[in-house]
């Protein structure tokens, strides 16, 4: 792996100096600049030289004393000095035949402009269009993207974190390449797809809709990869009236990112390096190898023990095996590591009068805390901006990203028994203490299938990792070209063609004695190998016209006509049972158990309007009429309209408030919008053929599905009522919103009479209700100049309350509930999506007697003979009697049995409100910058807890099991250890935990050196210093309360033993040529 | 000014300092939890005192990490004078250095009992048992186990168990002084037990507690039960332990007893009625002619019986014993049913793995209460027939093995003389079976000697009927033995064993050349019935053998013709109904008299039989017929044939 990160670096390194010295000439030009009295010399003066067709080819800057001696680019015609605020200066290098003395003059003109650009706001980024932000009406949110250099993020959502309000971004995972799951407002479809769309540079990509095969448990980020070197800009679109331009695919939000371009001036060479170590997770402290046996000795008899059992675990040395049961083997440290993550950004930049160019080069190589896990990237980006006359223009854009990332440490693609997974992270919190990691040897792993007190003797989670095979390859190629056109001063057309491809391939093999496998077992000599590729091809074709374009009125129409095509192809093979354990492909197994594979091929065409209308420069109307078709919709409903409006108004241009110098910004605004969401089901309005094997083993066809045209999308209604502020000169700046969304026509699958042969089908019924507020607050704190300390600090809060209003009487509950480990998911009418049902833990009984029933005076209850007190049982009235060291539960219906009728809503996995804080704090060279991220109110339902303090099995448990209760009266919250306890197990709130956390994201500390090394050449040199993920507050018990929301949408927040993200510490450097 | 920032600055990584420490603290106290169970066994121990030598046996033993982490344990401590008392006062040594190791951690192991019991468990488990055989067993515990060495078992009593069976305290271990918490004999202190530890609980002994002794040792151990104790010896057998991973086998050799329960085993449990050596004397005084004059030539067989049933499965405290009387069962069945147990028991030997009693009578096995027996004693004699029962299953059907109630036999052997050449383990397989029945054919299912010796009559056996008559015994072929013993050689209450002087033929029941039809066909006298019954399609039905057999009284040709039936003309309905009517179902029936009464022919009329012999009559409704005299109980393979006089 080194010997890549090295070739790769060097490689890259290699072609950017070479690219350099193409500057390189003979001929050079002497003399000095002056200012305008003469009297004084003009430092940094930026000397350029151009071409006859106005491209810059070098860029020098005048020194300290004016004087310059800089070398003549064969093909430059001219040369230019300009600096800011000053006249630019041009001479003909024909003309120029000595020496050469420059005065420049101050441009007042320039210097107006300057003042002008300040105060002017920028553009909000909506993918198809750009509206000033000034005039927008849209809930829109700019994420600020200083200081990401600083952080060692592979990936841009893991900084998202925070950075935006509404945003909630949660990391799937702390191993590399792990994506994020996205959610902007809440959920709105029960069936498909809550992720919000990605639009890179006006293009759609490969995003949401992601269906190439993988057997990643990771998730898919769509920018996974996009290096953020590259990234200039994200915006969030977050209301109905900005993503309704996206129709069908804009019910979750948008997520628009500009890359970053060249700049007209002389080439920037910009480096930065990060070298970040990671630090092992907080990891839950497990039972030594004495403190298993004890606990495997307790549980196993269950407090009636006469030797028999387990006699392996009584510390007899004197026995043969001695040495696999007498040891003390720390599992999570002998998988564990601190982390190493290198990144390595280049990038070219600069430009002419027409074209202008940016060229970035990344490489990131990082290796994961859990041994095995590792990711590495190299990916290139090149945009190209070309003015060929004032009225036409064009750019092209490529990228490439290769990827390679390392799994074995994490999931693998097999399980143990139903509900284990093989994952060795996992399996090190499991697998016996008292095992060794090394086979009596000392040579091999320990790996023993018949160990017999313990199946787990076979899944040694490093031989797991070293002895397996699991590599994920992806090639991403993002191309795209557009051409600007102004067919009149106000009449613009603007085409664009852009195509994402990425192929990714999985290799996964695991040979037999890596699991002490027999033939014909699965994991024998079992392999998996998957590969497949998406296509997008997106055209956008767009004209903007600007008909009206005066002082009190202006009105801006943007018509857009685009069309797209999405492809997928991927295939899945797995096998086992290979002759050997080195024939490490599908074609050298005995036995193919499964090939699996899916083609998609979907048609998109839309067309919007847009107005734009603004009165006396302060009324705003913005209004869209949509309509699209997709090769995904019934016949019946083949095309469909989206309508948005939004308005603002900029109440500082009204007299009586434009006079209040502590009023700076105020601008109410409204809008209004229907967008959609098409969840990704396959066939959803076709028939479906399904094979099955029958009589004498014949397979036969028979139809699965019927068809139902009448499929539509599931349509979004939104309301938002914004306020965007800024007090105190702008001090005190900032965003508010209060918006409702509705979707309707949920699609859903409904019951079908059994008459039909068909048990349901989807159709459009039911409703799910988001509302909530956001709210964004930028203080500058202070706001000194350059030699006093600045502090900025921006804090954002969102709300979101989650309700399902409506399912009709036929919805088919059982296709749309989910279960895991006991807990249940239940959709109804005014609950929320995302509850979970239990039963309600009080504790544990500290005697027996404490489970006998009372009545409500606290007298006993006695059984039919009136001699025997009745006990609390489980299940049933002949169940379980509890007694001391069981659970406690609530009978919530008083029958004195604690069984399904006691279940109730016991968590909700939604936030109740979550946000970041971030605070930039400068003195003269130096920046400290706080990032917190914090979320509140969400129940987590500790898998991982639950594993480790089950007391079900063989495996290892948690050191919170040596509170466990262990005799009468023993007052606890731990249940004993017995055997068949599963009453001390179901899903509880014993289990379930609040989430809430703050998390001090991010410490940034950097130092501008300035051009302390530029006689090296370095320029705007700066070190920094970075501390990632480290601190979090909480009162979670598990390894970290960042639960991934993947997975269903009905049942989430489920920590189930993912890693945790890693603390981190960055060392890091930059610097221009 | 840069001086405040600085001084902020520190005061803000101060706090975050604080901060950083904090926000992990609820975490850490969670899985960081204090136990309520700090100190190890061998740690409250130490912490204690008293327990010095107890320690410093652990040390030498180097058992001090495996009692004090690796498992849990209830620890019964015995303060340094117990161990003294045991090792320098039972044991005689004069100092623990010359205790060898293998002692020492017998000794720690027997105070060390798995798993982690609290006087209120001991006593819940006692309690909580329904069934009352259950509590009595739930009051066995076993002691730690190490290696190939099996942890012991001993009782422990609570004070429940004195409430419910104080009399078994009694009686397995003398008087006490009020009820409370005992290991075996020894009281558990009434002030430090229930003592926490991490790995358990600790018990402080009042008293020293003495290891048992395993079953066999403590009957070896115990004078009264010399004999007994020899005789289990003498089933001993060693075997090899296992072979471990590597190949290598266990040499050690590990003691098991051939009888049918392992009393070597501390993982079997068991109750003996273990005779003292008078009773084994005062049972054999009748048959020393037979042993030589010396209890030393009792046949193993017999021995081996005999242990059987004094062998029984779990522990059975005496209250037990009264209790459930008489239901429960030796190795040989419910020994009750043949013996006065419970009076017999004169006193009870202490053993980990079993309740010894001791009787003043030797618990008599089913099979040696049997005729069977007297092949056992006298198997010198009978060496051929001992040979049989014990390898070809011979004596099957002599002895009721559970419950002594055996049905009536008498045995016509032959002794080896008569034997003759070759002898039984001589003999190919073939010869075999047809010498087991030739020795079945004088296997009588009747006990002549009761019924006051042989007359003259058919006997049954399982080979068929045997007639005696005049001293001789004769078999369906006509073949003829000589009794030579009119007195029985042995005799029992529910059968007797005779000589006879040669071998009886036996009836193969299977053969179809030998049927009633077969026999009919061939009689000359029977021609017309056998057109009877080929009219009536009914000679398939005789022919049939094994399940069916019939009784026939076929009227010869000239009582067919005197009752005016015309064989050629008669119809077939006509002709079944006549063969039918003289057809009894079974092969019972025989002139000898044994029988009179009444049975239903083929066709459901009554028959009406009486007589014997030259007496004997066969009635239907007026029709009185007597069979030929020589005509007449002729057997074949699927009944009986007798020729009547008369059409019934």
């Amino acid at each position: 792996m080194y010997k890549h990160i090295n070739l790769k670096s060097i490689i890259c390194l290699l072609v950017q100096l070479a690219c350099l010295s193409a500057f390189a000439q003979e001929k050079q030009l002497t003399g000095k600049v002056y200012e305008q009295t003469r009297s004084n010399p003009f430092a940094q003066v930026s000397i350029l030289f151009v071409s006859s067709s106005d491209l810059i080819l070098t860029a020098y800057k005048s020194e300290k004393d004016g004087s310059f001696q800089v070398v003549v680019p064969a093909n430059a015609t001219k040369v230019v000095f300009s600096t800011v605020g000053y006249v630019k200066q041009e001479f003909h290098l024909a003309t120029v035949l000595g020496r050469l003395d420059v005065v420049m003059k101050p441009d007042d003109r320039q210097i107006e402009e300057v003042e002008i650009v300040a105060k002017i706001k920028p553009d909000a980024d909506l993918g198809f269009v750009n509206i000033n932000k000034r005039e927008l009406s849209s809930s829109i949110a700019s994420v600020d993207m200083k200081g990401i250099e600083n952080l060692p993020v592979v990936s841009v959502d893991q900084f998202l974190q925070g950075m935006a309000p509404g945003l909630q971004v949660v990391s799937n995972s702390g191993d590399p390449g792990a994506a994020a799951s996205i959610r902007i407002r809440g959920i709105s479809s029960i069936s498909g797809i809550n992720d919000p769309l990605w639009i890179i540079d006006g293009a759609e990509v490969i995003g949401n809709n992601y269906s190439v095969q993988s057997i990643s448990d990771f998730g898919f980020s769509p920018i996974g990869d996009l290096d953020p070197s590259d990234i200039a800009s994200i915006d969030i679109l977050k209301d109905a009236s900005a993503t309704a331009l996206y129709g069908s695919k804009g019910a979750n939000g948008v997520i628009v990112i500009r890359t970053k371009r060249g700049k007209r001036g002389k080439p920037v060479f910009n480096f930065n390096g990060r070298f970040t170590l990671s630090e092992v997770p907080r990891t839950i402290p497990m039972l030594n190898g004495n403190e298993h046996r004890i606990y495997s000795i307790e549980r196993w008899t269950g407090g009636s023990d006469n030797g028999s059992a387990l006699p392996e675990l009584r510390g007899d040395m004197t026995r043969a095996d001695a040495w696999k049961f007498n040891n003390n083997t720390d599992w999570l440290k002998a998988i564990s590591r601190t982390g190493i993550y290198q990144q390595y950004n280049t990038s070219l930049s600069g430009g002419g009068d027409r074209i202008n160019y940016y060229w970035g080069l990344g490489y990131t190589n990082q290796y994961g805390t859990t041994k095995g896990t590792g990711y590495d990237r190299f990916n290139t980006r090149f945009n190209m901006n070309y003015r060929v006359s004032d009225k036409l223009s064009i750019t092209a854009d490529l990228t490439y990203t290769n990827s390679l990332t390392d799994k074995r440490g994490t999931r693998h693609p097999y399980d143990i028994n139903a509900g284990n997974e093989m994952n060795p992270l996992r399996l090190a919190r499991q697998i016996p203490a008292y095992f060794p990691i090394y086979s009596k040897n000392g040579l091999d792993y320990f790996v023993d299938r018949n160990a017999g007190v313990s199946f787990y003797s076979r899944y040694n989670p490093l031989a797991l990792i070293d002895y397996s095979q699991f590599l994920s390859k992806a090639n991403r190629l993002m191309a795209s070209t557009s051409i600007n056109y102004k067919i009149l001063s106000n009449l613009e057309f603007t085409t664009q063609v852009s195509t994402d491809f990425r192929e990714a391939s999985d290799d996964y093999f695991l040979p037999s004695y890596a699991t002490d496998a027999i033939a014909g077992e699965s994991t024998y000599n079992a392999g998996m190998q998957s590969e497949g590729y998406q296509l997008l091809v997106n055209n956008v074709n767009k004209l903007m016209w600007k008909p009206i374009d005066k002082e009190k009125h202006r009105l801006t129409v943007t018509g857009v006509a685009n069309l797209s095509i999405d492809k997928s192809n991927n295939m899945e093979i797995r096998y086992f049972n290979g002759a050997s354990p080195h024939l490490r492909a599908a074609d050298a197994s005995a036995r193919i158990s499964g090939i699996t594979g899916g083609y998609s091929d979907q048609r998109y065409i839309g067309m919007f309007v847009q107005g734009h209308y603004a009165l006396l420069d302060r009324y705003f109307l913005t209004a869209t009429g949509k309509t699209e078709g997709d090769s995904r919709y019934g016949n019946d409903n083949a095309y469909t309209i989206f309508p948005a409006i939004g308005a603002a108004w900029d109440m500082t241009r009204e007299r009586g408030i434009r006079n209040l110098e502590w009023i700076s910004t105020l601008k109410p605004r409204f809008a209004f919008g229907i967008t959609g969401n098409l969840p990704k089901i396959a066939n959803i309005y076709d028939i479906a053929y399904a094979t099955k094997i029958g009589y004498m083993g014949q397979t036969y066809i028979y139809p699965e599905k019927f068809a139902y045209e009448n499929i539509k999308e599931e349509r979004t209604t939104e309301y938002n009522l914004g306020l965007d502020f800024g007090f105190l000169k702008d001090r005190v700046t900032g965003q508010f919103d209060i918006y409702k969304r509705t979707t309707n026509d949920l699609l859903l699958k409904e019951s079908l009479s059994s008459t039909l042969g068909y048990a349901n089908q989807y159709v459009n019924f039911g409703t799910v209700e988001n509302s909530g507020i956001e709210l964004g607050l930028t203080v500058d704190v202070l706001r000194g100049g350059k030699d006093k300390p600045r502090l900025k600090s921006f804090f954002n809060i969102a709300l979101n309350r989650n309700k399902l209003i409506k399912l009709p009487d036929n919805f088919d509950a059982g296709s749309f509930a989910a279960t895991r480990n006991g807990f249940a998911s239940k959709l109804q009418e005014g609950d929320v999506i995302g509850g979970f049902y239990g039963y309600r833990a009080l504790g544990v009984y500290a005697r027996d007697e404490d489970a006998y029933l009372r009545d409500a005076q606290g007298d006993l209850i006695y059984e039919a003979d009136g001699l025997t007190p009745k006990i609390m049982r489980y299940g049933s009235v002949t169940g379980h009697q509890f007694k001391g060291g069981d659970m406690i539960y609530a009978d919530i219906n008083g029958d004195g049995v604690i069984n399904q009728l006691d279940r109730v809503q016991i968590g909700n996995a939604n936030p109740t409100f979550f946000g970041g804080w971030n605070n930039t704090l400068s003195y003269n060279k130096y920046t400290l910058a706080i990032n917190l991220q914090y979320q509140f109110g969400n129940d987590i339902i500790n898998g991982t807890r639950m594993i480790m303090e089950e007391m079900s099995d063989s495996k290892n448990q948690a050191q919170s099991i040596l509170s466990r209760w262990r005799r009468q009266g023993d007052v606890t919250d731990m249940p004993k250890a017995q055997p068949s306890s599963d009453w001390n197990r179901v899903a509880s709130t014993r289990w379930v935990e609040d989430g809430s956390y703050v998390r001090l994201k991010s410490v940034s500390f950097t130092y501008e050196a300035g051009d302390l090394l530029k006689r090296w050449g370095l320029k705007q040199l700066s070190f920094f210093v970075t501390g990632y993920n480290l601190l979090t507050w909480t009162n979670y018990l598990g390894v970290d309360p960042e639960v991934p929301i993947k997975g269903s949408v009905y049942l989430f927040g489920i920590d189930d033993s993912y890693t945790a993200p890693p603390k981190q510490y960055t060392f890091g450097f930059r610097f221009n040529l | 000014m840069q001086a405040n920032y600085l001084r902020y600055l520190t005061v803000i990584l101060f706090f975050g300092m604080c901060c950083m420490q904090s926000c992990n603290k609820h975490f850490n106290e969670y899985y960081h939890p204090k136990s309520t169970l700090g100190n190890s066994i061998l740690g409250i121990l130490e912490e204690k005192g008293e327990y010095g030598l107890f320690l410093s046996l652990i040390d030498k033993a180097d058992l001090r990490k495996s009692l004090s982490e690796s498992a849990i344990y209830t620890c019964l401590a015995p303060k340094d004078d117990f161990v003294k008392a045991y090792f320098f006062d039972k044991l005689k040594y004069s100092s623990l250095e010359q205790v060898p190791l293998t002692e020492v951690r017998a000794y720690i192991n027997y105070h060390f009992i798995n798993g982690m019991y609290y006087t209120y468990d001991l006593e819940k488990r006692y309690t909580a048992t329904q069934s009352a055989i259950s509590k009595s067993r739930i009051t066995n515990y076993k002691t730690r186990s190490e290696g190939k060495n099996v942890g012991k078992n001993l009782r422990i009593l609570t004070p429940s168990f004195f409430t419910a069976q104080a009399s078994d305290f009694e009686y397995m271990y003398g008087e006490h002084d009020g009820a409370g918490y005992f290991v075996e004999g020894v009281r558990i202190s009434k002030s430090e037990y229930d003592i926490d530890a991490r790995n358990g609980v600790v018990h402080v002994l009042d008293a020293p507690l003495y290891p048992a002794l395993r079953t066999d040792m403590a009957l070896a151990n115990d004078p009264d039960l010399s004999i007994f104790s020899q005789w289990v010896e003498r089933h001993a057998q060693y075997v090899l332990g296992d072979v471990d991973e590597n190949g290598n086998v266990d040499t050690t050799l590990y003691k098991n007893f051939s009888f049918g329960r392992n009393l070597a085993d501390e993982n079997i449990l068991s109750t003996l009625f273990a005779p003292t050596n008078e009773a084994i004397a005062a049972y054999f005084a009748p048959y020393m002619n037979l042993l030589d004059n010396t209890l030393d030539s009792v046949p193993p067989h017999v021995m081996y019986s005999f242990i059987r049933s004094s062998v029984h499965a779990n522990l059975w405290y005496h209250s037990d014993l009264v209790r459930n009387d008489p239901q429960w069962n030796a190795l040989t069945g419910f020994i009750r049913f043949g013996n006065p147990v419970l009076e017999s028991i004169q006193g009870v030997t202490p053993a980990s793995n079993s309740f010894i009693y001791k009787t003043n009578r030797l618990m008599e096995s089913p099979e040696m209460s049997s005729v069977r027996s007297g092949i056992m004693m006298k198997y010198k004699e009978y060496s051929q027939w001992f040979w049989m029962m014990t390898n070809r299953g011979l004596g099957s059907g002599l002895v009721d093995v559970l419950f002594y109630q055996h049905s009536p036999k008498t045995l016509l052997v032959q002794s080896d003389e008569v034997w003759g050449s070759p002898f039984a383990q001589d003999m190919d397989a073939i010869g075999l079976e047809a010498r087991l029945k030739e020795c079945k054919t004088g296997i009588f299912h009747f006990d002549a000697h009761a019924d006051g010796g042989f007359k003259k009559r058919f006997y049954p056996t399982d080979e068929g009927y045997i007639l005696y008559d005049n001293n001789k015994f004769y078999d369906y072929t006509g073949h003829a033995v000589n009794l030579l013993t009119p007195t029985p050689v042995w005799s029992k209450p529910t059968g007797a064993i005779y000589e006879i002087d040669g071998f009886l033929q036996p009836l193969d029941r299977l053969d179809t050349e030998n049927t009633v039809w077969k026999e009919i066909q061939s009689n000359a006298s029977l021609s017309s019935f056998k057109s009877l019954v080929d009219k009536a399609l009914m000679a398939g039905e005789l022919q049939l053998t094994g399940f069916f057999t019939y009784s026939v009284f076929a009227p010869s040709n000239a009582a067919i013709s005197a009752a005016g039936i015309n064989v050629a003309t008669i119809s077939a309905d006509a002709a079944k109904t006549i063969v039918n009517r003289h057809i009894v179902t079974n092969r019972h029936l025989f002139t000898d008299g044994v029988f009179n009464g009444q049975l239903t022919n083929k066709r459901g009329e009554y028959l009406t039989f009486s007589g014997a012999w030259d007496t004997f009559r066969i009635q239907y409704q007026a029709n009185v017929a007597a069979p030929l005299s020589n005509a007449s109980n002729m057997q074949g393979s699927n009944g009986v044939v007798h020729i009547i006089n008369k059409v019934l």
